[in-house]
């Protein structure tokens, strides 16, 4: 398995392209702006884009998709489908999906927003904006800050501290080194922010 | 890219070497082997997946060197020449590097994160997108370099140059600074809270 690493510089944002060695069908994740150089490496490698994974819906991460179905007319796979303008495919929480022969895990992480997924691909994790270099992903308040923590805390923590993590922004990174030095991370597992967790708006 | 292939050797938590079923430091022949990707890496061609973790590197020349999607985790090199070569998505964590020089490289998105850096040379260098979290650094020189977007969080810097560079997007929040130079840089680009 191949991973291509696309920086959009309009959008500041992290597009991952994963195919098998000699080309064929591939998924793209998070196509956040799909530029000419994007294409040629889709070109050069013999992929053809069979697939579109969305780990949640700003358009930062989900601007390009128009240009890809009229391109490649993919299958393209969110968490809120109908948020979107082209048929997308609804994925839920610990589904594994079988996409052109690269299996794909679903790990549902809200607190960011509602419909974000990580995607489990081998020994790689595709965080979108859940799990930064040194950062967790932004929320809209307290109760969304510690969803989100718990889900990284529970879902991704427990992981395997050799997997890989690739952001929807910045440097790709490594869960091992997120747990040692994401100063937020440690910071916000060490305060009460999980305590919150108990407000009944959480709980039901 | 990145295999990672578990060693065989039951209770090892190292990957595999490529086309291999151990590490580097369960190989029967592991000084044989070590020579091998040494030569392997030291040619004119571009490779990539090579996995070598825990080596000693010492007094190497890989100035030029063409790397990619590799993995060198908790290496030690001293005194390596890596000038003017590429290592795009290279795995470098929590490595020892000293005495090394990276002049003119392109180490794009790779990552040195919790790596202890002493006396090296990093100017006139690409690190776009390379994540160097947690390091702990001391008199090294990153000067003229373009380290848009790269990561130096939690680290602790002391003695360091960033002269002329381009800081944009990077960030040091959360890094402990002692005599930190970032004259004729936009600074002001960077992210430091």
């Amino acid at each position: 398995m191949k991973v291509f690493f696309h920086f959009s510089l309009s959008e500041y944002s992290n597009t991952y392209l994963v195919g098998p060695e000699d080309g064929g069908d591939a998924l793209l994740i998070d196509p956040g702006h799909i530029n000419l150089e994007l294409i040629e490496r889709i070109e050069k490698n013999r992929f053809t884009i069979a697939h579109v994974l969305l780990t949640h819906r700003h358009e930062t991460h989900t601007k390009g998709l128009g240009t890809l179905v009229k391109i490649y007319n993919p299958k393209v796979y969110a968490g809120s489908p109908g948020v979107y303008d082209v048929p997308v495919i609804k994925v839920t929480d610990k589904s594994i999906m079988d996409l052109s022969g690269i299996t794909v895990e679903c790990i549902q992480v809200p607190g960011h927003t509602i419909d974000s997924f990580v995607y489990k691909i081998g020994n790689s994790l595709f965080t979108g904006d859940v799990l930064y270099a040194g950062r967790i992903g932004t929320t809209s308040g307290v109760l969304e800050k510690a969803l989100l923590l718990r889900g990284i805390k529970t879902r991704l923590l427990t992981l395997d501290e050799r997997f890989l993590v690739f952001p929807g922004h910045g440097t790709i990174t490594a869960l091992k080194i997120e747990k040692l030095f994401n100063r937020e991370l440690i910071d916000a597992m060490a305060s009460d922010d999980l305590a919150q967790l108990s407000h009944p708006s959480v709980l039901t | 890219m990145f295999k990672c292939v578990p060693c065989a050797v039951e209770g090892c938590k190292r990957y595999a070497l490529e086309d291999m079923y151990t590490c580097l430091h369960h190989a029967e022949n592991s000084e044989e082997v070590f020579q091998s990707i040494i030569t392997s890496i030291n040619d004119t061609h571009r490779h990539r997946d090579i996995v070598m973790t825990d080596a000693r590197i010492k007094d190497f020349d890989f100035s030029g060197i063409q790397l990619s999607t590799s993995d060198f985790a908790r290496c030690v090199f001293e005194n390596v020449n890596f000038s003017n070569s590429k290592i795009q998505a290279c795995f470098f964590d929590f490595c020892i590097f000293e005495r090394c020089v990276f002049t003119g490289a392109d180490a794009r998105h790779s990552v040195v994160a919790g790596s202890k850096l002493i006396d090296c040379s990093f100017t006139d260098t690409l690190l776009i997108h390379t994540n160097f979290t947690g390091i702990d650094a001391q008199n090294c020189d990153f000067s003229s370099s373009d380290l848009y977007y790269s990561n130096f969080s939690s680290s602790h810097l002391v003695d360091i140059k960033f002269i002329d560079c381009n800081l944009k997007n990077a960030d040091f929040r959360f890094s402990d600074r002692d005599n930190v130079s970032f004259k004729y840089s936009n600074y002001e680009e960077a992210s430091f809270s």
